[in-house]
Formats: C-alpha cells, sequence, structure tokens
C-alpha cells in the first residue's frame, strides 16, 4: 500500500457552561469545593425529587449556538440515557437525543492552506455525572458536587485532517468561548473535554474505520495522541491489516493509545422522552435579545482592528487572542495618537512583562488611558523610545509611579536650544569628522550623534539629534 | 364515639365550640389504630409521639382562634411514597429500607401549613404496583369492611385507614386507578387530579407521566377540602400547570347541575360482573329521575388501554426504578464487584411484580422494539384521549364503573395479567390526564362496597365536586 493515507479527524466535546446553579437543581455549580458539599435531592436521584430546567444554561448554550452560526430548533427535546454507574444517580443521564437544541453551524480556521471551515453536526445541552476518584487502596470515592453541572455537548463533522486542525480547531472554540463567557475551557478542572474519532483514507476514498480515542486531557495530548494512533492505524494498513472500530485510551505517560471496548460492548442506553421536563421552547424574541447580547467574536475584531488602527495583522491576531487584552488596547487607543505604536509597545512591553511574571492583563498595573497618554509623549517626539522603554520596565519592576518617572524625564530634558548650543560645540571641536561625513563616509555620523548624546547626558532624543545634524552639516558630496 | 369518623367541618365545629381540643381528635385517632392495625395492616409507619407533640401545639394556637385553617388539627395519613422529612419513605419495598426523606413533598408541606396532623405513612402496593395491596414487603392491608378481602391497590393503606376510622383522611396517589379502585372497595370517596394539577415533587415517582396524588376522605367536602390544599403551581415540578385553584365553595356550590352524563359504549363489551353492573344501573337510573340526561358515546380506542397503559408504565418505571441501586441510601447487598452488588442490591431489593415491570419496561425500551411498542403505545394514547375530547363536545362528565368486578379475597389472584384488567376503567383517565372522582354506590355481597367514577375535562374538577356534592345529598352513599 502507498504511503498516501489521509486522517479523517471528528471531534466531541463536552464544555460545561459556568452558570451560577446546575442545570436542574439549585445546588452552586462552584470548582473545587470541598466534596459533596453542593448536593441536594434532586441532584443525588433521592426519590421524589424532579429535575428543574436553568434557564441561565439554556441562555448560554444558546449564545454558543448563534455565535457558531448554528440552527437552533424553536422545539428540542430532553431524553433519559439509562445506564446503571455509581456516578449516576438515578441511574440515567438528563440529555438532548434526536431533538437537538441547535443543528449545523461551523468554526473557521485558518491553516497552512488557507481558510478551513470546520462544521458542526449538533448541540445538545445535558448533565453532568458525579465525579468519580479512584483511590490507591481500590475504593471509589464519589463527589457528587460535579453532579448535574450543565454541559453543552458539541459533535463536529469529520472535516479535520490533521493532529494540527484539530488543535487549531480546539484552540479557536475555546477563545470563543471565552469571549462570549460561557466557558473558562480549563481542561485541567475538566471544563473542556474532548473525544476524538480518527480513521484513514486515501484521499477520495470512503471513510476507513474509525477509533475512537479517550483520556485526551490537554491540547497537547489531543495532538500527541492523534498523531500516536494515525501512525499506529498507518502501520496496520500499510502492513495490509485492517484497524477493528473500537475505543481506545491515550495514555500520556507511556505515550501509546491502548483499547477500552470494541463496538460489541456498546450499550443500549434505552433513550426515551423525558417525561419529568416540558419540551423545551425557544422563542424568536429570546434568540433577538440574546443577539444584541453577543459580544463581537475575534474574528470580526481582528478584522476591524486592521482596517480602523491601521495595524498590522499579525499584532492585531495577538490582540484578538484575548479579549481582555483586546478590550485594554481598545481603552489606550481612544488616547494613544500613534495606534502602531500602541499595538507593538502592548505586544512587545507588555505581553513580554506579563508573560514573565504569569499575570493577566486584568491585573496589570498601568492603566490602558495612561499608556496611551505616556506614548503621546513619544509619538511627539518629547521622549525617545528608549527613554520610555527605561521608563516603563523602572515602573514595572521598581513599582515606581509611571507619571512620577516621566515627569522626573520631562524635566530633565534637554531644552532645544541647549541641544543647538551642544550640536554646534561638537560639530567646531571635530571639524575632520564633518570634513569625512562631506566626503562621503558617512558612518561618522554615528560618532557625531554619540557625542553629542554624551554631551547631553543623554537627555536628548538621538532621532532629532540625527535630524539636528544632518540638517547642519548637509549631504556628503558625490 | 370515634372521632375520626365526623366529618372535617363537623370536627371544627367542635373545636371552635371548645367541645373538644386537637389533643383528643389525635389520641382518638392513635385509639383507632392500636384497636385495628392488627387486623387491616393500613400503616407502615405511625407518627404518635410527633402527632401528639403537633396537637398539643396546635391547642396553644386554636385558643385565639375564631376561624380554622380548612384542615386544622385532622390527622391525616400519607401514602408511603410520599416523602415526609425525617421518616422514612419506604413504597413498601425492601429496597428503601434504612432510607430517610431528607424534605417534605410539596404535598405535605401544604397540608401542614392548612394546620393539618400527619398520623403516620400507609401501607400500599410496592412501589404503586398493584391492584390488591397484597404486593406490600410489610404484608397486605385487609379490608375494614371485610378483612377477608382486598382494599384494593396500590393506595391500599390510605383507602383503609379512612374506612377504618384510623384517620380523617388521607392522600394517595393514582397512576392507573390506585387511588380510584381502594376508595370504591373501601367505601369512601378517591380523586384523581388532573395531571399536573398536583406538585409531584416528593412523590417517589412510577410511571412520571401518569403519577398524580390525590385525597381520599369519607365526604365529597372533606375531599375538596384536602384538595384546594393540596392543588396549584409548584416551581418544583415542572409539569405542574400555573392555573388558578377553585375556592372550596366554588366546588361545592350544587344548585346548577343539568349536567349531560356519557355513558361509553364500551361498557356493553366489558365483562362486568353482575353485582358490580346492578349497582352502577342504580346510580344511573338515580342521575335520570334527578333530571340529567344520559347520552351513549363512543370511545373506540379505550379498548386497548389496558394494553398502552402497561408499556408506558412498565417503560418509564423501568428507568424511574433505575436510582435504586444501592449506592447511595436504602438496602444494599454487597458484593464482590459493582455489577454483582446491583445484581444482588436488586435481586433481592424489590418484590416480584416489581421485578415483572421493571423487565417489561426494559424489554419495551430496547433498541429496535422501541417504535413498535413504547413509541406506539404513546401514539393510542394520543388516540385515546381523542376520543375523549370529541365525547365532551356532547357530554359535560363521562360516568364508568370504576372497577369490573368486587374486591378480591386475599390470596385469591395469582395470575399477575388478571388483576391488570382492574385497571379497565380507571386508566383511561391517567392516560389522558384528565380528572376522575371515584364515589361510592352502596354494598353488594360479603357486606363489601363498590363505586363508579365520574371522568371531567382538564382541570375541570369543579364540575367533578358539583356533581359529586348534588350525589352525595340525594343518593348518599349507601354504607349505612
Ligand atoms: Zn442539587
Amino acid at each position: 500500500m502507498e504511503n498516501k493515507l489521509e486522517p479523517v479527524i471528528g471531534l466531541e466535546i463536552h464544555i460545561q457552561l459556568n452558570t451560577e446553579t446546575k442545570l436542574f437543581c439549585k445546588c452552586k455549580n462552584e470548582y473545587g469545593a470541598t466534596p459533596n458539599t453542593h448536593i441536594c435531592p434532586v441532584c443525588l436521584g433521592y426519590p421524589g425529587a424532579l429535575p428543574v430546567l436553568n434557564e441561565e444554561a439554556v441562555r448560554l448554550a444558546l449564545k454558543v449556538a448563534l455565535a457558531l452560526h448554528a440552527d437552533i430548533h424553536k422545539l428540542s427535546r430532553f431524553y433519559r440515557k439509562n445506564y446503571f454507574y455509581p456516578d449516576l444517580p438515578k441511574g440515567y443521564q438528563i440529555t438532548q437525543y434526536t431533538e437537538s437544541l441547535a443543528t449545523g453551524g461551523y468554526i473557521e480556521i485558518e491553516t497552512s492552506k488557507g481558510y478551513k471551515r470546520i462544521r458542526l453536526e449538533r448541540m445538545n445541552i445535558e448533565e453532568e455525572a458525579a465525579k468519580s476518584i479512584h483511590t490507591d487502596t481500590g475504593e471509589v470515592l464519589l463527589d457528587y458536587n460535579r453532579s448535574g453541572i450543565p454541559l453543552l455537548e458539541m459533535v463536529t463533522l469529520p472535516d479535520m485532517n490533521s493532529p494540527e486542525e484539530a488543535r487549531t480547531f480546539l484552540e479557536k472554540l475555546r477563545l470563543i468561548l471565552r469571549y462570549l463567557e460561557v466557558s473558562e475551557c480549563d481542561m485541567e478542572k475538566g471544563e473542556l473535554r474532548v473525544d476524538a474519532n480518527i480513521s484513514l483514507r486515501k484521499p477520495g476514498e470512503k471513510l476507513g474505520v474509525k477509533v475512537e480515542l479517550k483520556n485526551l486531557n490537554s491540547f497537547k495530548s489531543v495532538y500527541d495522541g492523534l498523531n500516536h494512533e494515525i501512525e499506529r492505524q498507518k502501520k496496520i494498513l500499510q502492513g495490509g491489516g485492517t484497524v477493528i472500530q473500537e475505543t481506545r485510551l491515550w495514555d500520556e505517560y507511556k505515550k501509546e493509545t491502548r483499547t477500552m471496548r470494541v463496538k460489541e460492548e456498546a450499550h443500549d442506553y434505552r433513550y426515551f422522552p423525558e417525561p419529568d421536563l416540558p419540551p423545551l421552547v425557544v422563542r424568536d424574541t429570546e434568540i433577538e435579545e440574546l443577539k444584541k447580547t453577543l459580544p463581537e467574536l475575534p474574528d470580526e475584531k481582528l478584522k476591524r482592528f486592521v482596517s480602523q488602527y491601521n495595524i498590522g495583522k499579525d499584532q492585531a491576531r495577538i490582540l484578538s487572542l484575548n479579549k481582555n487584552l483586546a478590550d485594554y488596547f481598545e481603552r489606550a487607543a481612544q488616547v494613544a495618537e500613534d495606534k502602531r505604536l500602541l499595538a507593538n509597545w502592548i505586544n512587545v512591553e507588555i505581553l513580554g512583562y506579563l508573560n514573565e511574571n504569569n499575570l493577566g492583563i486584568q491585573e496589570f498595573r498601568i492603566h490602558a488611558e495612561e499608556l496611551g497618554e505616556f506614548l503621546n509623549y513619544v509619538s511627539r517626539g518629547k521622549l525617545s523610545y528608549n527613554m520610555a522603554k527605561d521608563i516603563f520596565k523602572k515602573t514595572l519592576y521598581n513599582e515606581e509611579s509611571l507619571k512620577h518617572l516621566l515627569e522626573e524625564a520631562l524635566s530633565s530634558t534637554i531644552s532645544s536650544q541647549e541641544l543647538e548650543k551642544i550640536i554646534n560645540k561638537v560639530l567646531e571641536e571635530n571639524q575632520e569628522l564633518v570634513e569625512k561625513f562631506r566626503n562621503g563616509k558617512t558612518g561618522v555620523l554615528g560618532a557625531l550623534i554619540g557625542k553629542v548624546m554624551k554631551e547631553t547626558r543623554g537627555r536628548a532624543d538621538a532621532r532629532k539629534v540625527k535630524e539636528i545634524l544632518e540638517s547642519k552639516i548637509g549631504s556628503p558630496k558625490t | 364515639m370515634e372521632l375520626s369518623s365526623l366529618s372535617i367541618g363537623e370536627l371544627h365545629e367542635k373545636l371552635l365550640r371548645r367541645e373538644i381540643r386537637v389533643k383528643d381528635i389525635v389520641e382518638d385517632s392513635l385509639k383507632s389504630i392500636e384497636k385495628k392495625e392488627d387486623q387491616i395492616n393500613a400503616f407502615i409507619e405511625v407518627f404518635r409521639d410527633e402527632a401528639l407533640e403537633r396537637a398539643r401545639e396546635l391547642d396553644i394556637i386554636l385558643e385565639e382562634k375564631k376561624n380554622l385553617p380548612l384542615l386544622f388539627g385532622i390527622p391525616i395519613a400519607i401514602k408511603d411514597n410520599i416523602n415526609v422529612k425525617g421518616h422514612s419513605t419506604t413504597c413498601a419495598s425492601r429496597i428503601l429500607l434504612g432510607y430517610k426523606s431528607l424534605y417534605h413533598a410539596t404535598v405535605v408541606e401544604r397540608l401542614l401549613n392548612e394546620g393539618a396532623v400527619i398520623i403516620g405513612k400507609t401501607n400500599m402496593d410496592e412501589f404503586a404496583m398493584g391492584a390488591t395491596g397484597e404486593y406490600s414487603y410489610f404484608g397486605p392491608t385487609r379490608n375494614p369492611h371485610n378483612p377477608e378481602f382486598s382494599p384494593g391497590g396500590s393506595s391500599s393503606g390510605s383507602a383503609a385507614a379512612v374506612a377504618a376510622f384510623e384517620a380523617v383522611a388521607s392522600l394517595g396517589s393514582d397512576t392507573g386507578g390506585s387511588i380510584r379502585l381502594p376508595a370504591a372497595y373501601c367505601g369512601v370517596v378517591g380523586l384523581k387530579p388532573t395531571y399536573g394539577r398536583v406538585s409531584r415533587y416528593g412523590l417517589v415517582a412510577f410511571a412520571s407521566s401518569l403519577d398524580q396524588i390525590g385525597p381520599i376522605a369519607k365526604s365529597v367536602e372533606d375531599t375538596a377540602r384536602l384538595f384546594v390544599t393540596i392543588a396549584g403551581y409548584d416551581p418544583m415540578d415542572s409539569t405542574s400547570m400555573n392555573l388558578e385553584v377553585p375556592t372550596i365553595e366554588e366546588l361545592l356550590s350544587s344548585e346548577d347541575v343539568k349536567f349531560t352524563l356519557g355513558i361509553p359504549d364500551v361498557l356493553d363489551e366489558a365483562n362486568i360482573e353482575e353485582s358490580v353492573g346492578k349497582k352502577f344501573d342504580e346510580v344511573l337510573r338515580f342521575f335520570e329521575r334527578e333530571g340529567l340526561k344520559l347520552k351513549r358515546i363512543s370511545l373506540p380506542h379505550i379498548k386497548y388501554s389496558v394494553e398502552v397503559y402497561h408499556l408506558i408504565v412498565t417503560s418509564e418505571a423501568s428507568s424511574n426504578l433505575a436510582r435504586y441501586d444501592g449506592v447511595r441510601y436504602g438496602f444494599r447487598e454487597d458484593a464482590d464487584t459493582l455489577e454483582n452488588m446491583y445484581i444482588k442490591t436488586r435481586s433481592q431489593g424489590f418484590g416480584p411484580e416489581v421485578k415483572r415491570r421493571i423487565m417489561l419496561g426494559t424489554f419495551a425500551l430496547s433498541h429496535g422494539y422501541y417504535d413498535a411498542y413504547y413509541l406506539r403505545a404513546l401514539k393510542v394514547r394520543r388516540l385515546i384521549k381523542n376520543d375523549f375530547l370529541e365525547a365532551f363536545k356532547d357530554v359535560d362528565l363521562v360516568i364508568l364503573p370504576v372497577a369490573p368486578s368486587p374486591p378480591p379475597r386475599i390470596g385469591e389472584t395469582t395470575d399477575p395479567v388478571s388483576l391488570y384488567f382492574l385497571d379497565i376503567f380507571t386508566s383511561p383517565a391517567n392516560l389522558t390526564g384528565f380528572p376522575a372522582i371515584s364515589l361510592p354506590s352502596g354494598r353488594m355481597e360479603f357486606n363489601l362496597p363498590t363505586g363508579f367514577q365520574l371522568i371531567a375535562p382538564s382541570f375541570r374538577e369543579d364540575l367533578l365536586f358539583k356533581i359529586a356534592s348534588f350525589y352525595e345529598k340525594g343518593h348518599g352513599f349507601g354504607l349505612h
């Protein structure tokens, strides 16, 4: 068999919606609380307790559906998915099934071959199971704090053709969900969970046998797990074998996938409509209201930043990757005259500092408006870029006030008369250099600038010094 | 005299005249229980101390009262599938042994708000699955009118306790006739409200789309007092309807009862025992004499009720009862593996009828059978409802016997399927959601009562109460 095998990847994603309370009861939806403190008869499945749908969860799910261009169904339904497991207190999970909240929709990603739409099959609301903790002694401990937390289930079509695309898709999805403020998507906390379906085929041929890959606990493990699974399947197919349909687990430590269960063991979940809940009806007016609350999404923001502020696309992309950072930029841009300088400053000076110190922009000490004003001194030539950088650094690392340092620097900045005097003096004392310059040795200009800067003790703007020098000594003879 | 034999109105008069105190009513009820329980076995748990304590509290309040809340000082028994905080809720099943309710069912809270005294939890068929009261882990309940016979089920204890004057009134639950059948067999009044009228929050689910809690009492007025207390919207139950509940005065005004009663053609084909049929004809003749119109109506799909009912009930029950797995509460039989723990716990925890229904329901919902059984049952259910809606264009109410046969002897029936057909006249009201009231119509052989039922359109319990009080005044229940 030839080497040209194309991976076909689809993802099944579960997102915990960050509501105040759980999906069917009033218990708090909170991560990391003392186990079994956010529980009640409903989320414990006690006899006689009934579910009441949390409308906030529906709103958040609808926001996602709208943002991803999905078709929202006016009427959807909850079903019971029946199976026995200790983390499932009722013996069934309340979920949506054939009558989904939304179908269709897509996320556009940028690949090495250009833009590509990854289409979505459906979006469903469902409840989370309790958390099972397996102890070293073989016991299973159950934390029902997680039981009943609202989940948004999202299934893509098999539109991804490489682990890179899968990772890019997930990064884009996470970015959008963060923009929408429906989930922080922290995979370590289980706020975002991903299973992948993967098969190989020769391009143009029909889909191969797919394997479901589970236990992908980070974007890195999605990427690594898929790569390893692709290699495994390649080896089988190239050796003339067949891939069997099964569910495999990714082992992050051993760097391998291994069989969890084969298809024949699949459950019969005996789905039927949940009689305790009426159908979920979404009204047009509700959708219209929600549309108004949708924030500008990353793609739109990127385009707008480029056109409105005339900044580079790469800088606009970095800014739009984080909604808070983008907001910071825009607030500063209200004040800053040079938007390119501002964008560059944020990308280089601020992001560098934040990354180095593991901080978010929300924790950054210098207000956006203050930064805008500060940079205006640079763009108006009152402060050199290097001086500004020094002041900025001092402000951040020595926790000195930006305003104070700025005032100090400005008061010590040399006046144009004084600068002129110094330049004249330097020219007089260095006639031979001036001569060399006029004879075409333009490199000596640097030496002249250096001498002026030394005389001013660094109080002058080097760019300005250069301008004045050039105007004074004229152009080199050709 | 047994105070529990009096109506709530009569007891309230005595309380207001200070002839008696709540303590006397409660002690009297407890005395009745002590005397008769050995024979009747209507209760699984009696709240002796708690009821006396509550009586003491109410007697203090009574001092300043000129008007009494609807159920002030009235001992009420609760079917043991309804949660009362701090007590066990067994559903008469071994599997719930050791389970303690963490909360009050909404209906219990509402009873307490009207001043009721919860006197205890009543016996029943396990998880409300049964028609005779014999499928209880705590032994069968016996008919107070003749202990050789069944009191009917599944709310066996709730009906028997009222008939035996152990409680003034009670709550039962009705999924396919479980209030109306024992009410008829015990000679008391039983109401199954419209689906969505009474909150199911706190009622242990049997078949969620059919279950309704309802009152059982000796008189129509007492029944109305309980009904208006427990009815009304509850945000904790997404299937409860946000509709106004009529006042007790509105329910009991009986001046305008020029109703037309529909007699379904199914009665021609149904296998009705002669003694039951005779009493039913007497009731029809009474209404005719009183100037009500009787009209034959056609309900072509009602003959499938029992089959449709059992498919839906078993399907929903198989899922509703999945939570009894030994993990969090109730009975557990430990084993070497998780799966074996499930198997042992559920095999030993459930009785034979419950297991039968779980298996039937699991089968009906299985992949490949769902469309043929469950989905088709839902379609026929819709057709049955349409038949009734069509009939209600011509008639105000539908009249039917409660059961086709008199109470069976305890231990006599061994074939479960024949018991299923006791629901033939009662299950249509559950499948359609319509409200239905069962009223006594006199005694038959062996001193055993029988009854008939009236079915009204959705949320028209007012029609049921109007005609019921008209009948009660003009005809009487024929039990004395
Ligand atoms: Zn809860």
